[in-house]
């Protein structure tokens, strides 16, 4: 398609669309605060960077699934469900650990934040330090949880 | 062409985000948030719109996104760069009609931008097609205004 073609779609869209100042943008934006604070949906989000950071580790050391499904005593196809999400049970706190540290991530902590910051914080999987690892160190750093939040910590970690 | 930036109103990608979201305004539309907005507020398109704002912030929180079920970029070659998030829920294996598009700003402040929608048809790759054009093309207008900025 030609580029002028393109702009007069462009356009036509812009002409179609409704202005900002017509938009109930307030009703937006609580509909978005509403999702994040919904456990579900947050759980989605956290499942899908955690997922994402295993592949994205297994692309890097040249990992195939059935390496690590082998590594990890599951079958290929277990494993492949679990990468794909198709089962939401699955993901329980030590699947999420034990995967992590197959394909060398260390998951650092689950990072807790007020609720009035409407979070939608995943676990955060850092690639795990050579150096701090040889020296001995644990590779798994859980955040302190404090008393307030053990409650959103607790229900959060049973959705994910 | 302007290409201003915005926030989509009351979106939280997390407190340290990869990438921070933003929306491009002509000074008087943003198609992406005019789009968030119908998927919304249109009972038949709600659950599309829930997956999207998903799929955003899950791409907030990555380098890039390995699940192409959910992120799928362009596979035009006359096109850059180019990204559509797609209404996907891998728990159920649904995949919904709307679709965003996107591009990476990775000069300053990596950013993720929002351009353009649209509601998919069953086999319109055309619509996509014109979609990643037009995409790109925001890409190039908006890298030459921040160029002439400078």
């Amino acid at each position: 398609m030609k580029q002028d073609d393109i702009s007069r779609e462009i356009e036509a869209l812009f002409k179609n669309a409704r202005p900002l100042s017509k938009i109930d943008l307030e009703g937006l934006a609580e509909a978005n605060r509403a999702l994040s604070r919904d456990p579900k949906h947050i759980a989605g989000v956290i499942k899908a960077v955690f997922v994402n950071d295993v592949v994205s580790s297994m692309k890097k050391q040249g990992i195939s699934k059935s390496q690590l499904a082998d590594q990890m005593g599951y079958t290929r196809q277990y494993l492949t469900a679990l990468l794909s999400r198709q089962d939401p049970r699955n993901f329980t706190i030590d699947t999420v650990v034990k995967l992590s540290m197959a394909v060398g991530l260390r998951p650092e902590c689950i990072r807790l934040e007020p609720m009035e910051d409407i979070s939608a914080q995943a676990i955060i999987i850092r690639e795990k330090p050579s150096a701090e690892t040889s020296s001995g160190q644990n590779y798994t750093q859980t955040s302190t949880l404090q008393s307030p939040k053990k409650d959103v910590v607790e229900e959060y970690a049973l959705a994910a | 062409m302007k290409t201003d930036l915005i926030d989509i109103p009351g979106l939280f990608v997390g407190a340290n985000p990869r990438w921070k979201v933003k929306a491009i305004f002509n000074g008087e539309v943003s198609l992406a948030v005019d789009a968030l907005d119908r998927w919304r507020a249109d009972p038949k398109m709600k659950r599309d719109y829930k997956l999207i704002v998903e799929a955003i912030q899950y791409a907030a929180n990555v380098e890039r996104v390995t699940d192409e079920r959910i992120v799928k970029g362009s596979e035009n070659f006359d096109h850059g760069e180019v990204y559509e998030f797609r209404a996907f829920d891998p728990d159920t294996n649904w995949t919904g009609r709307a679709r965003l598009m996107f591009f990476y700003d990775e000069s300053d402040e990596s950013l993720i931008i929002c351009t353009n929608s649209y509601d998919k048809n069953i086999g319109n790759y055309e619509s996509q097609n014109l979609m990643f054009s037009m995409c790109d093309r925001f890409r190039q207008e908006y890298e030459r205004n921040k160029r002439s900025e400078k």
